[in-house]
């Protein structure tokens, strides 16, 4: 679905590329998540495969074709949701969608139900302007959903959005994902990206230092210990032992037989150490 | 970026949608509103207004003075109001969200340029009828014509030159004097002609000074006026296309 090989990209008077070279690969029907910090080129990754940014070096293909060569019936095919809500506030949820179905020469869905995969259906009547940030991230949402496109690009489609609406957003990106739509996602949610992306690639730099399944990242950035809580006098205590030949440990074995053990966890990263890893600069890793 | 020519059977709700917008605005529905406003006026008090010209200020046929002030507002007061959503478009993000459309950002452009061109060439056609009826239909398609690219003119200067809605408003101030050009033709003699550099001075000479078609003087007024216009529209469209990247 698309393809970025030596991916380089320099704003006119720079002093140097945002993009040096990053290369990545998303299959039909994947949920690949583009993380890293402010600055790191994301947007502008984004931006050169919706066809908005001119002058890269390298190659990046959407749907088989070099970006930018698709014309109107690429976008056709795309949705996008950007980071910043992007609405006729005068207008009501209702007349946003068939406002920009009016934009589309296929057939749009019924802007109600769309309204409805974001739990907007209520406030169809309601004119943006007196929108939460949540329920206009939300709209976004469903603006890029109107059209069925086969690829959508999500900029942090949960933010402002409360825990249990961000939950529903992550429902409904699983969901098209199992439609068989494809999703290139950027955030800086690690906990979003780890539950609802196949894949994740961190920009760093304008690099790319690491890039793979997030649970295999976090085993490939943790540490191969265990950790074993145990009740003592003094309250809980916590003992680690390596991994490698747990079974034959004879100290592992002797706690467990105490009967004292609290609970055993194994040390492996979270999706946040992994981006404070490659982001600051302490190894890159493929998983 | 792209340009698309989207369907037809959906330029209605794209229109209908486009005019919620500025219907819910109320300034820039006063703006539409009142625009026409001194037309009428002039229509049915046309000998009050000389009258008064006369007794208060000893100045005779004054409405046949300023009525290229009459043609013309509509048409900029439209335009005002097409330059202004492009701001706010740019302004609260639309914009970027049209420019990921099969239409894209210059598609959705040229959709509201046209439709500004076509209702202020419609509105200047009535206003030339009503206010001019004597002058013929000649005269009334040269002047729609001006005033609608003083329109599309007015449409564009605003996204030009200005990167925000405030700047916008501000620039507004300095392009109404635009809006004034047309009475240098006023001006007796060949000096008027330092004004013929603005556009909208050609709309004053057609209406005051060309006589009425076929005359030389009506054609090579027509053929400048138009001339300039277009070249002050292609200029200005350079300039927005710049700015907007």
């Amino acid at each position: 679905m698309i393809d970025v090989e030596d991916l380089e990209f320099t704003y006119p008077g720079a002093d140097g590329p945002v993009l040096k070279g990053i290369g990545f690969a998303v299959a039909r029907g994947e949920v690949f998540g583009l993380l890293g910090p402010s600055g790191a080129g994301k947007s502008t990754t984004q931006a050169i495969l919706m066809g908005l940014l001119k002058g890269h070096r390298g190659t990046a293909h959407v749907f088989g074709r070099p970006v930018g060569d698709g014309g109107g019936a690429f976008y056709e095919k795309i949705g996008v949701s950007f980071e910043l809500p992007s609405l006729y506030l005068r207008l009501t949820a209702l007349e946003n969608l068939r406002l920009f179905a009016a934009l589309y020469d296929r057939r749009t869905r019924d802007p109600m139900e769309v309204l409805g995969l974001v739990d907007l259906q209520d406030a169809a009547g309601q004119r943006v302007e007196h929108f939460s940030k949540g329920m206009k991230m939300r709209l976004n949402l469903a603006r890029a959903l109107l059209h069925d496109p086969e690829l959508l690009f999500l900029d942090e489609p949960t933010t402002g959005q409360d825990p249990a609406r961000a939950r529903r957003t992550r429902e409904l990106i699983k969901q098209l994902r199992n439609e068989g739509r494809t999703v290139f996602l950027t955030t800086h949610n690690m906990a979003e990206a780890e539950e609802v992306c196949d894949r994740v690639a961190f920009l760093a730099r304008g690099t790319i230092p690491a890039m793979g399944v997030p649970a295999e990242l976090k085993r490939a950035y943790g540490q191969s210990i265990v950790e074993v809580s145990i009740a003592a006098a003094r309250g809980i205590e916590i003992v680690s032992f390596p991994m490698q030949n747990l079974g034959a440990n004879g100290a592992f074995m002797e706690l467990m037989a105490t009967g004292s053990v609290v609970a055993i966890h194994s040390k492996e990263a979270s999706l946040d150490d992994v981006f404070i890893a490659v982001t600051e600069g302490s190894g890159s890793k493929a998983a | 970026m792209t340009t698309h020519v989207f369907s037809l059977r959906r330029l209605p709700l794209l229109f209908s949608s486009d005019a919620l917008n500025v219907t819910r605005d109320p300034t820039l529905l006063f703006a539409i509103c009142f625009s026409i406003v001194p037309a009428i006026a002039g229509f049915f008090f046309r000998d009050a207004i000389d009258a008064a010209a006369l007794g208060y200020f000893g100045v005779a046929n004054l409405f046949a003075m300023i009525v290229p002030i009459f043609i013309c507002l509509p048409a900029f007061m439209v335009g005002w109001v097409t330059g202004f959503l492009f701001l706010e478009d740019r302004d609260d993000g639309p914009l970027l969200a049209l420019e990921v459309t099969p239409v894209g950002k210059r598609g959705f452009m040229a959709y509201r340029v046209a439709v500004t061109a076509a209702i202020s060439f419609v509105i200047t056609l009535l206003g030339a009828a009503l206010l001019l009826p004597e002058r013929g239909v000649a005269m009334a398609l040269v002047l729609a014509t001006m005033v609608a690219l003083d329109a599309v003119g007015s449409a564009l200067i605003l996204p030009a030159l200005a990167r925000n809605k405030v700047e916008g408003l501000a620039l507004t101030k300095v392009t109404n004097i635009f809006g004034m050009v047309p009475l240098v033709a006023l001006v007796p003699g060949p000096w008027r002609f330092v004004g013929g550099v603005v556009p909208t001075f050609w709309v004053g000479e057609v209406i005051l000074n060309a006589g009425d078609f076929p005359s030389w003087h009506f054609l090579a007024a027509s053929a400048i006026g138009i001339g300039l216009h277009l070249a002050a529209v292609a200029l200005l469209y350079r300039l927005q296309a710049n700015r907007a990247g």
